[in-house]
C-alpha cells in the first residue's frame, strides 16, 4: 500500500513538472482565484521559459488575464532568470535617477546572457534605459570573447536579435565582436547587417574585414552588394568594400573596372597601397597606377617608379624616384621606405637608410637601427671594415634598449650589445685577413 | 518480454527516435577551387611571392634561383595520379631529350617515349633553361640546341598548403566531422590550410555536423586538382616573369 502511494505522489509530481508555460497561462483564466494565483506565480518563477506564452496574451480579450499577464510581462519580458532579471531592474532604475554605474559588476555576474535584456531595454522610452542597453552591450563585447559569448546566447532558448544589440555607443571592437558572434551563430543576415553598419564607420578597421566578408559569403549577398555599389566613384569605405569582397570572390578585374571609372576622395596613403597591391598581384597594373597617382607621400612615388619600371618607362620610374626622395620628411616615412625597398631586393635602400644618419652624435633610435642595416649591407658585399665602423657607431648611438632575437630566443640588452661587441671583433679580423 | 518482441521493439524506438530528432540533414555544395588559396612551400620556405589566382609561392634560395632562370616550363601529370616519377639523379626515371632536327622534346620514361612536346627556339644558340614540373618536384634542365639529353641543373622540392573560403563558421557546430577523401581533418587544418604534397592528393572535402541551431547539415566544398594544377601552372608564368622584374634593379 505504502509503495502504492509512493508511486502515485511521483506520478503527480510528474505532471505538474510536466506542465509548461501555455498550461500555467491557460490557468490564468481559471474560474478559481487560488489556481490563477497559483500560475501567475509560477510563470513568474519560470522567468525565460515563460516569455513567449505570456506575450501571447497580454491583449487577451478577458481583462484579468490581460492584467494578470502584463504584470508578470513586467518580470519576464527581459528574457533573463529571475535573479538577474531583479539585478537589472535595480540597475534600470539606478540609471534612470541619473547614476550611470553598475554596468561591470552587473556583467561580470551575469554574463553574456545580459545581452537578452537589450532588445526590451531598447523599446523604453526614456534616454537612461537606450544608454544602459548600449553601455551592456559594450561591456559583454569588451569583456567576453565572441566565442564564449556565443556559446552562452546558444545554450538559451530562443534566437537574440543580434541586430537590436547595436547601437551608436557601441566601439568597433563592439561591432566586431557582434559580427563574429552572428558568425558563429549561423545568423548570416544579422552578422551581415551588423557587419556593413560598422563598415560604414570603421572601413580601416582590418580585424572587421574577415568576418563582415564571411557573413557576406554565407547570406549569399555579394552580387547585390555589388549592384547597389558598384556605381562610379562609390563613397571611401564602399570602394574599399567592393575592393576586398573582389578580392574574396576572387573578381578583381571587376575591381578594377571601377578604379579606371574613378577613385574616391579621402583614401589614406595605406589604403591606396594597399588596393594597388591587391591590383598588382593579379597582373592589373594600370589601374594599380591609377591608385599610386592618387597620393603623394614617399611609399605611393616609390611603389609606383617600381611599376612604371615593370611597364618599360624608366624615365618616368626615375622621375617617381626623385619625387619619393623629396617626400622624406620625418625619420618614420624614411625607415619604411627603407624597410620596403630592402625587402624589395632595391640597392638604393642604402641610400635610404643613410638619411637616417646623424652627425651631432646625439642618441636616437632611427639612426642606429640605419646603421645596423648599413653595417648588415656592407658585411653583405665584404666591406668587413665599414660594416664594423657602422656596428660599433649603431652602439655608440643606440637609445633604449636593443631588442635582439637569436634563433627565436630573444636576448637582453647586455646580451645583445655583447652579441655585436663580438660582431664587430670578428669583422676586424676579416677585414685585417688578406683576401 | 521475448528476444523477437525486443527485436520489433527497438527498430520503431529508431525510427520514431529519428522522427523527434532535427530531422534530414541540409545539405550544400560549394565549387571551392576558383576562390581557394595555394600556397606552394619550397624547402624550408622564405620569401613569398604573390601572384596572380590567389596563389602564394613561399620560395627558398634555391627556388628562387630556379623560377629566375627559368625560360620555358611545363606540368607533368600521371594517370592515375598519385605516381611520383623520380626525377633525382643517379637513377632519374623520368628524363628529357631534345630533338632539334623535328624540334621535339621528348619526354622518356626508364628508356620509353612517354610523351612528346613540340619546342622552337628560333634562333637561340645558348642551352634553354627549362623547368619541368611534376607532383612536388620542380626541376629546371638545361636543354642544348645542339639535341641530347637535358641536363638537370636544380631540383628542388614544394609541398602544397590549400586555405578553402569557408562558408560558415564551424567552431559552434557539434559533432562535427571533417573529410577529404578518407583522409580525417582537424578543425584547425580546414581553417588554417590542408596540407598536401602534390595537388592530386586533392579530393572534395566533406564537413558534416550539427549546426549551432541544432539543424545537422552535409557541406561539401568542391576541389578540382585539375583546375588547381592550372593556376599553380600560370603562377609559374607569373613567378618567372615577376622574378625577372624583382631582380631587375633601377
Amino acid at each position: 500500500m505504502r509503495s502504492r502511494l509512493v508511486w502515485c505522489c511521483l506520478v503527480v509530481t510528474g505532471l505538474a513538472q510536466g506542465r509548461d508555460a501555455a498550461d500555467w497561462v491557460r490557468d490564468l483564466g481559471a474560474p478559481q482565484n487560488e489556481v490563477r494565483e497559483a500560475a501567475e506565480r509560477q510563470l513568474v518563477s519560470q522567468g525565460l521559459a515563460a516569455r513567449q506564452a505570456v506575450r501571447s496574451v497580454l491583449k487577451d480579450p478577458d481583462p484579468e488575464v490581460r492584467l494578470r499577464a502584463q504584470r508578470i510581462w513586467q518580470q519576464v519580458r527581459w528574457g533573463l532568470e529571475p535573479e538577474p532579471t531583479q539585478a537589472l531592474l535595480v540597475l534600470l532604475a539606478d540609471w534612470r535617477q541619473g547614476k550611470s554605474r553598475g554596468v561591470p559588476g552587473f556583467a561580470e555576474t551575469w554574463g553574456a546572457q545580459t545581452l537578452r535584456a537589450i532588445p526590451e531595454l531598447r523599446t523604453e522610452p526614456d534616454e537612461a534605459a537606450q544608454k544602459l542597453a548600449g553601455a551592456i552591450a559594450q561591456r559583454i563585447c569588451q569583456r567576453f570573447k565572441a566565442v564564449d559569448i556565443a556559446a552562452q546566447l546558444q545554450a538559451m532558448p530562443g534566437e537574440i536579435p543580434l541586430a537590436s544589440l547595436a547601437s551608436d555607443s557601441l566601439t568597433a571592437e563592439g561591432y566586431r565582436t557582434l559580427v563574429q558572434v552572428g558568425n558563429l551563430l549561423w545568423q548570416a543576415d544579422a552578422a551581415t547587417a551588423l557587419g556593413l553598419r560598422a563598415w560604414r564607420r570603421w572601413p580601416e578597421d582590418r580585424e572587421l574585414r574577415q568576418p563582415t566578408l564571411l557573413a557576406i559569403r554565407a547570406s549569399g549577398c555579394a552580387e547585390a552588394i555589388w549592384e547597389r555599389l558598384g556605381k562610379p566613384v562609390p563613397e571611401r569605405a564602399d570602394f574599399l568594400l567592393l575592393a576586398y569582397l573582389a578580392e574574396d570572390t576572387g573578381t578583381i578585374p571587376r575591381f578594377a573596372e571601377l578604379v579606371a571609372q574613378g577613385v574616391p576622395e579621402g583614401l589614406a596613403p595605406d589604403e591606396l597601397t594597399a588596393l594597388a597591391d591587391l591590383l598588382e598581384q593579379e597582373d592589373q597594373l594600370p589601374a594599380a597606377k591609377l591608385l599610386l597617382e592618387r597620393g603623394d607621400t614617399a611609399m605611393l612615388h616609390y611603389r609606383l617608379s617600381r611599376l612604371l619600371l615593370c611597364q618599360d618607362d624608366p624615365a618616368g620610374a626615375a622621375r617617381e624616384w626623385e619625387l619619393a626622395l623629396t617626400k622624406l620628411a620625418d625619420p618614420g616615412a624614411i625607415y619604411t621606405l627603407a624597410s620596403r625597398l630592402e625587402q624589395d631586393g632595391d640597392s638604393r635602400a642604402e641610400i635610404v637608410w643613410r638619411k637616417l644618419l646623424r652627425e651631432d652624435g646625439k642618441t636616437d633610435v632611427y639612426a642606429s637601427n640605419a646603421c645596423f642595416r648599413l653595417a648588415a649591407i656592407h658585411e653583405a658585399r665584404a666591406d668587413y671594415a665599414v660594416a664594423a665602423d657602422f656596428y660599433q657607431r649603431g652602439l655608440d648611438c643606440m637609445e633604449g634598449a636593443i631588442l635582439m632575437t637569436v634563433g627565436g630566443k630573444s636576448l637582453t640588452h647586455e646580451q645583445a650589445k655583447e652579441r655585436i661587441a663580438e660582431t664587430i671583433r670578428t669583422l676586424r679580423a676579416q677585414a685585417a685577413t688578406p683576401p | 518480454m521475448t528476444r523477437r518482441t525486443i527485436g520489433r521493439i527497438v527498430p520503431l524506438l529508431l525510427v520514431l527516435a529519428g522522427r523527434a530528432g532535427a530531422g534530414y540533414p541540409v545539405q550544400a555544395t560549394f565549387p571551392a577551387s576558383p576562390s581557394a588559396q595555394l600556397r606552394v612551400i619550397f624547402g624550408a620556405g622564405g620569401r613569398e611571392v604573390l601572384l596572380p589566382g590567389q596563389v602564394t609561392f613561399v620560395l627558398d634560395a634555391a627556388a628562387a634561383g630556379l623560377f629566375l632562370q627559368a625560360e620555358a616550363q611545363i606540368g607533368l601529370n600521371t594517370e592515375p595520379p598519385g605516381l611520383s616519377l623520380p626525377l633525382a639523379p643517379p637513377n632519374p626515371l623520368l628524363t628529357l631529350h631534345y630533338d632539334p632536327a623535328l624540334r621535339l622534346l621528348r619526354v622518356v620514361l626508364a628508356q620509353e617515349e612517354l610523351t612528346t612536346l613540340g619546342l622552337d627556339p628560333g634562333d637561340r644558340v645558348l642551352p634553354l633553361p627549362f623547368l619541368l614540373r611534376h607532383r612536388e618536384q620542380f626541376a629546371l634542365y638545361s636543354i642544348s640546341m645542339q639535341g641530347g639529353p637535358a641536363t638537370l641543373v636544380s631540383l628542388c622540392r614544394a609541398r602544397y598548403q590549400l586555405r578553402l573560403q569557408l562558408q560558415r563558421d564551424y567552431q559552434l557546430c557539434s559533432q562535427l566531422a571533417i573529410h577529404l577523401g578518407e583522409r580525417e581533418l582537424s578543425l584547425a587544418e580546414l581553417q588554417e590550410g590542408i596540407g598536401v604534397e602534390a595537388l592530386d592528393e586533392l579530393a572534395d572535402v566533406v564537413v558534416a555536423g550539427t549546426d549551432p541551431p541544432g539543424q545537422p547539415f552535409v557541406h561539401t566544398y568542391q576541389l578540382d586538382h585539375r583546375q588547381l594544377a592550372k593556376r599553380v601552372n600560370d603562377a609559374c608564368e607569373a613567378a618567372m616573369k615577376r622574378l625577372r622584374e624583382f631582380w631587375r634593379q633601377p
